[in-house]
């Protein structure tokens, strides 16, 4: 009887150790919007050819004259854009700028500019081959932003 | 010994205010404070130069340094970013050898208001803050020290005299 019971219990030991161990292998963690676009290298290549493709851009570039006449502040934009995008898509960044409403105040963008500016970061993550999936998971989270942005 | 003790209050008052404005102001690490610094420029091409703007853009993503370039025909500016082993300069002088001397830098008009504090002095702020604080937090430690020191050597003279 005693042995049975020995048999049983060892038995069930096995099982959780199985079960359990099935178990961790089901809840493997997705990776994140971040883990996806490749880290901060990868973003930081995006923003800069997104910055590129804004001052160029003779909708949008008259709003980043001062920006880009000044390499401090250009630089500390680009650091804080890609702060956002690293945060927003779940990274280990902090963006430590000011929030839209107050960093576009008195800027007047207009509904033209805001999608010029939309379409210079679509080209952007076009140039380096960001899949779809992801393009469409970046635009979500910036997209909210547009009510903070225009108008201001 | 009054103005002694005035010096030393200010300096820790001091020391206190500074680091307190540092702790406040400091920004948090971020993996973008090891990125290399790169800055922006616009290059307006005209001529035969503009219509080599796209074989220009193709050349200039070559060149070590470069970290994105754009080309745009509507505001006929080429853009590029890159690193601050390259100056805008030496950019500007290869573009001229490569497509003539219808390149030229666009300087930004920047009309309105402007704040009359430079950037780079508000975004340094924390660390001078924090130098400051160290300084007078030092030689109020200092003026603390010689302070003990002195009045052991008054106490010690007290107990010779004594004898």
């Amino acid at each position: 009887m005693k042995n049975v019971l020995k048999m049983l219990g060892a038995i069930a030991l096995v099982a959780i150790v199985v079960f359990t161990a099935c178990k961790k292998d089901e809840e493997v963690v997705p990776p994140t919007l971040y883990e996806r676009l490749g880290g901060v290298s990868a973003i930081s290549a995006v923003v800069d050819q997104f910055i590129v493709n804004v001052v160029g851009d003779p909708v949008i570039n008259a709003q980043f004259a001062a920006t880009a006449a000044d390499p401090y502040r250009a630089q500390l934009l680009r650091n804080n854009l890609i702060d956002q995008i690293c945060a927003g898509s779940g990274g280990p960044c902090q963006y430590k700028g000011k929030n839209m409403k107050e960093a576009h105040k008195g800027m007047a963008i207009t509904e033209e500019q805001f999608n010029a500016l939309v379409g210079d970061l679509v080209a952007a993550l076009d140039k380096f081959n960001v899949p779809q999936q992801e393009k469409d998971d970046l635009l979500a989270i910036l997209g909210p932003m547009k009510s903070d942005i225009v108008g201001q | 010994m009054l103005a002694m003790k005035i010096i030393r209050y200010s300096f820790l008052i001091l020391a206190v205010l500074s680091l307190g404005g540092w702790w406040t102001t400091r920004r948090p690490a971020s993996p973008t404070d090891d990125l290399p610094k790169v800055w922006y420029a616009a290059f307006e091409l005209t001529g035969n130069a503009l219509e080599r703007g796209e074989a220009l853009k193709a050349e200039v993503l070559t060149w070590e340094g470069i970290t994105a370039a754009n080309f745009n025909a509507k505001s006929a500016l080429l853009t590029v970013s890159a690193a601050a082993t390259l100056s805008e300069s030496t950019v500007l002088n290869r573009l001229r050898a490569s497509a003539g001397p219808q390149i030229q830098q666009k300087v930004f008009s920047t009309t309105g208001p402007q704040c009359p504090v430079p950037a780079s002095l508000i975004a340094h702020l924390p660390g001078y803050l924090l130098v400051a604080g160290l300084f007078f937090g030092g030689i109020s430690l200092l003026t603390l020290l010689k302070k003990s020191q002195f009045a052991g050597t008054k106490k010690k003279t007290h107990i010779n005299f004594n004898i």
